[in-house]
């Protein structure tokens, strides 16, 4: 009966995959709650999981240690009794130990039957030498079988030692009034330790799997963000390239144009000196519709470029989601501080979490043209949700504008309530 | 002609927003000035139609300075020069009554039209910056955890702090301390890190 325990931990969370900050999309009052706190769980849960080793670790500790403070101290034992039970749970108590502490991380220990062995052979030859209530030290080797073999030899070497420590029990001299008493003391103490290894073998699982988790959506999400930019601003950036270069190329060109012209000139003067000089005019010049093409071709470069920043931070704002609500709630904040007195009325239920990239322009266009307009004294959003619809209205003096709210990507409807006023 | 005051700290910037206003027939740079102290009692003095600061300025941020102008000469219009990386700082400039919130790389002509129409009495916001203020959101923190925060970034202790702001070292922890879990901060310098890009500090 063991459990499915992985080879090995798995690999670490890259930095920052998972609860830094600066990986986390901002929106807002409610947002920075929620994920303040999310972040706080997630420590809390990390060092649950940390602890509940140690835990087990000390149970499976303190059961051994009492059993030795009783080999001394029970009135049928005696010092010698006391000695060989101390001597005997030093053996195979770190060993033990050792076991449970794999297992509690999910994971086996390597030479893990020989030192079950080792700890077998220990506690079978102290048995008649370390007190009558030894056989309850049969716990641990119970544990550590389960813990460390498979299935059906794990659960009949359990029920073998479970079964003779009473029979051992008995003809070691206890009386048949306290075997129940053993019995029941060695099921109960050996399933408490099995269910708190257990337990911890489960949440380091669970971590594991949320660490993987979390490390295929950073890698997945890296993908999209990786193919979306070659795809849209990686052509861009291409042609500023090669607009770049062919501006090098001509500016090369007319620098080498003109050099040849200056040497051509001055050949000329040398060989025919007498010259009159409105016969150099005729010679060869550096083109004179060049620079004026030059410039206008860095122009356009320049506006390729600051086009192309544009579009990155519009793609880059794109791969945020943030929330509907928190989206409003700043749209209102922001209205408010231009001096504008505006309400926000959202539904108690079915407000679309996130929204889609058109209609989140166009309130974003509204709310900037509200900002730039001057003489606005008032205005109301109203969020509306029915049939499934949800119309956003932006209401001001004299002006109504509705958008349909389009939910965006991984939208679902949020409950949050209400009428907030900035 | 359009009067304008200057400033920003980066002296060649500044020298470059001169040479660029100097060009316009319609405008006259009238003062610029590198420290955000001094822009008051220069305004006072020459009595600008447009005050052009930059947000951080040695002396007195270029939010506050324009506060200070918006209190005691409310006919200088100010025009506000940003980043995008601190989006949240278009709330503020909203507050103080800031007229125009631009972005640094926006082409030179964005600057002068911005000067002319914000002397009309119109306001002139960058909608790219509308756009980046509202992803990133509102300020979660509140007022007394951003007074905190924002003592906590020039580096004092929490007994400096707690002097300096009439509170008791316990209560400054409970601040930073919730600070810290509404931003998301893994500490108190992430904290002060993350509110900082985010114009919230």
């Amino acid at each position: 009966m063991t459990l499915p325990l992985s080879p090995a931990r798995p690999p670490a969370l890259p930095a920052g995959a998972v609860g830094r900050p600066d990986h986390l999309p901002w929106s807002g009052r409610a947002r920075g709650r929620v994920v303040g706190r999310t972040v706080v769980e997630f420590w809390r849960s990390d060092r649950v999981v940390r602890l509940a080793p140690v835990g087990a670790i000390a149970c499976s500790g303190l059961l051994p240690v009492l059993q030795v403070v009783l080999a001394f101290a029970y009135l049928d034992n005696n010092l010698r009794t006391g000695l060989w039970s101390l001597a005997a749970t030093a053996l195979y108590l770190p060993l033990h130990l050792r076991h449970v502490w794999y297992a509690a991380h999910a994971t086996r220990p390597p030479h893990r039957h020989w030192t079950l062995a080792a700890m077998a052979v220990v506690i079978l030859a102290a048995t008649p030498v370390a007190g009558t209530m030894w056989p309850r030290a049969y716990v641990g080797l119970a544990v550590s079988a389960v813990l460390l073999l498979p299935a059906p030899w794990s659960l009949a070497i359990y029920a073998t030692l479970v079964a003779i420590a009473a029979p051992v029990s008995l003809l070691m001299g206890v009386p048949w009034t306290v075997v129940p008493w053993l019995m029941f003391s060695v099921l109960t103490g050996s399933w408490a330790l099995l269910l708190l290894v257990w337990l911890s073998a489960a949440l380091t699982r669970l971590q594991a799997a949320r660490e993987v988790l979390a490390q295929q959506a950073v890698a997945q999400e890296r993908r999209r963000i990786d193919d979306d930019l070659r795809r849209t601003l990686g052509s861009a950036l291409e042609s500023i390239a090669a607009r770049g270069e062919r501006v090098g190329q001509r500016l090369a060109e007319s620098e080498r144009e003109g050099r040849r012209a200056v040497g051509s000139q001055s050949v000329g003067s040398r060989s025919a000196g007498s010259q009159s000089a409105g016969s150099q005019s005729t010679g060869p010049q550096p083109a004179g519709e060049e620079p004026a093409a030059l410039v206008d071709e860095l122009m356009a470069l320049a506006d390729d470029s600051r086009r192309t920043l544009a579009e990155a931070r519009q793609r880059v704002r794109g791969y945020r989601q943030p929330s509907l609500r928190a989206e409003l709630e700043t749209a209102a904040t922001l209205l408010s501080a231009a001096g504008i007195e505006t309400r926000l009325v959202l539904p108690r239920s079915g407000l679309p979490a996130t929204i889609a990239q058109h209609p989140r322009a166009a309130l974003r266009a509204t709310v900037t043209r509200l900002l730039r307009t001057n003489g606005v004294r008032a205005c109301t959003i109203t969020t509306t949700v029915s049939n499934g619809r949800a119309l956003l209205e932006l209401r001001t003096d004299n002006t109504t504008e509705t958008i349909e709210v389009i939910p965006g990507p991984q939208a679902g409807p949020t409950t949050d309530p209400t009428e907030v006023w900035p | 002609m359009i009067r304008v005051l200057i400033a920003e700290d980066m002296h060649m910037i500044r020298s470059a927003l001169v040479a660029l206003l100097s060009l316009e027939d319609d405008m006259e740079v009238v003062a610029e000035i590198e420290r955000g102290d001094e822009v008051l009692p220069t305004a006072l003095r020459v009595r600008p139609d447009v005050a052009v600061l930059d947000i951080d300025m040695p002396g007195l941020d270029g939010l506050s300075a324009a506060e200070q102008l918006s209190a005691r000469l409310p006919d200088c219009r100010t025009l506000v020069l940003t980043g995008l990386s601190q989006p949240g700082n278009l709330l503020r400039a909203l507050k103080v009554h800031a007229k125009g919130f631009i972005v640094k790389d926006a082409p030179a002509h964005t600057l002068t039209d911005g000067i002319r129409r914000i002397a009309r009495g119109e306001r002139v916001i960058d909608p790219e910056l509308v756009a980046a203020a509202l992803e990133t959101g509102s300020s979660p923190l509140t007022p007394r955890e951003t007074e905190v925060l924002r003592a906590a970034a020039t580096g004092i202790r929490i007994a400096q702090i707690a002097t300096q702001l009439s509170l008791s070292q316990a209560t400054v922890r409970n601040y930073l301390s919730n600070a810290i879990g509404k931003v998301g901060g893994r500490n108190r310098i992430d904290a002060i890190r993350i509110s900082r890009d985010a114009g919230w500090l």
